[in-house]
Formats: C-alpha cells, sequence, structure tokens
C-alpha cells in the first residue's frame, strides 16, 4: 500500500489495492472524498481533496465483502500538562493525543 | 573482521516506542497522562461460534493505544509533520481481516504522538494467535511494518 500527498493540492491518495489505471469507476462520497472501484466493485484507492482540512481515519475490510468506512479524528493538541506545585517531579505529558472511535 | 551494517535509506517517519491492547483508557486532562485498564493479552470466546465458517465478527469492546515518537534528523527539526499509520488485523493464517489507515500529526516541537483507537467489534475467522500489524509511512510514501501488538483467540466451553 503506498499513500502519496501532495503538498501544492494538498490532496492524499492511499493506493489500498493496485495502481490508478485499473479502475473503473469513481464515487463521490462527500465533496472531498472520493472512492475509485475496480470492475468487480473491489475499493481500489481513497483521494482526499484539502486533506489538511479532512482528518479522517479509513477502515475497511479485505474479503468479497469489502467495506469501506470513514471516521472523523479528534486531535487533542495539548500544549503540556500542568504538575501541581507541591510535587517534586513534574509528570506533565507534552505529547500530541489522536484518537478516534469505529 | 567488520559487519556491514545495512542503512535503511527510506525509514518511516516515526518510530513505534510501544503499544499495547486494553479495554479502557483514560487522560488525565491536567497533566496529559494517559491511563490504562484491563490490558488484554487473550480472549476467551464460546466455541460453538467456531463451527461457523469464515469471517466471525463478535462484539467485544476494546482499544489501541500506542506511542509514537518522530524520527529526528541529524539536524535540529522540531517543523509540523503529518504521517499515516496503518493498523492491519491480521489472523492465526496470516489473513488480513480489517485495515485502519489514520493521519497522525505531530505539532511544532512535540516529539510524541498518543494515538487511541476504539473498537466495538473484533472480526475473527479460527482459535489463535493474531496480531495488530502496525505500519508507518516512510519518506516514499510506502507503509512500513513498525511492530505487532498480539491477541490470543481462545475457544472455551459454553456455560
Amino acid at each position: 500500500m503506498k499513500i502519496r500527498y501532495d503538498k501544492e493540492t494538498d490532496s492524499k491518495y492511499i493506493e489500498v489495492t493496485a495502481s490508478k489505471k485499473n479502475v473503473s469507476c469513481t464515487k463521490k462520497e462527500k465533496d472531498w472524498l472520493l472512492f475509485d472501484y475496480d470492475e468487480k466493485g473491489k475499493i481500489m484507492g481513497i483521494e482526499i481533496l484539502d486533506a489538511s482540512e479532512h482528518p479522517v481515519a479509513f477502515s475497511f475490510t479485505m474479503d468479497d465483502e469489502a467495506c469501506i468506512r470513514y471516521f472523523p479524528i479528534a486531535n487533542c493538541f495539548t500544549e503540556e500538562g500542568r504538575a501541581t506545585g507541591n510535587e517534586k517531579f513534574a509528570f506533565g505529558e507534552r505529547t500530541n493525543e489522536t484518537s478516534f472511535s469505529l | 573482521m567488520t559487519s556491514i551494517k545495512k542503512v535503511d535509506q527510506h525509514p518511516p517517519t516515526a518510530q513505534f516506542l510501544w503499544g499495547l491492547l486494553c479495554s479502557l483508557s483514560s487522560i488525565d486532562q491536567e497533566r496529559n497522562n494517559v491511563s490504562l485498564f484491563n490490558i488484554v493479552e487473550e480472549i476467551g470466546i464460546p466455541q460453538e461460534i467456531f463451527k461457523q465458517e469464515g469471517k466471525k465478527v463478535i462484539p467485544f469492546v476494546f482499544e489501541i493505544v500506542m506511542l509514537l515518537r518522530r524520527i529526528v534528523s541529524s539536524t535540529v527539526d522540531d517543523r509540523e509533520i503529518t504521517t499515516d499509520i496503518e493498523v492491519a488485523l491480521v489472523d492465526p493464517e496470516e489473513k488480513e481481516l480489517k485495515k485502519i489507515i489514520a493521519p497522525v500529526k505531530f505539532q511544532k516541537g512535540i516529539q510524541r504522538n498518543r494515538l487511541r483507537i476504539r473498537f466495538n467489534t473484533l472480526d475473527i475467522t479460527v482459535p489463535g494467535n493474531y496480531g495488530f500489524r502496525i505500519s508507518v509511512k516512510n519518506s516514499e510514501g510506502f507503509l512500513k511494518h513498525v511492530g505487532t501488538i498480539p491477541l490470543e483467540v481462545k475457544p472455551r466451553p459454553f456455560k
């Protein structure tokens, strides 16, 4: 699997199975989200336009009943965890947080 | 005798520090620490379920929690970067049952990203050792395997 990101157009393409030349139809799920399928209806690729504005996760199965779903991502960019003044050591973590539910 | 070390020309853009499976995780919003509850390594499933052929979807609420660190180059580089991560559920026969792809963002100056994915179901086929294979995108756009979180699925008699 390959993921291409075009900085100039801010678009992302996820190659799920093979190259784009085998794509037989494209389904527009949203204005910014396109799914490419082969002739058997198997997902081939996912195109995300304005990718930086649409942080989404994808879940898909690889069997015959292939289905694809997408989920918004919650990004909690915590600046810095705070420790209380009484503690000798500070445990506040400077760590970004990414979470989502399937 | 000198050994020649093979250098990876296109390493993954983030390092997998640790990852595990638990039934619940919670973030202390004041300190930004994570607490993990009921770390799961094994799940018992009524053996009758395995009599059905093919893939089965069982209701099992769990979370995958992992910590990633951005790959720091030789120069000081703390720009904001976004990479992609793949989590693939693989059954004991090495068949991929499910794939999840998600973007992971490292803010300017922040080295680590904690990723939490909540599942409501688990796809299974046969009893045995399953794995959640973690891959991170490299500089060429290809996904590179960086680690696996194991889960043993055991049949148990139905009471």
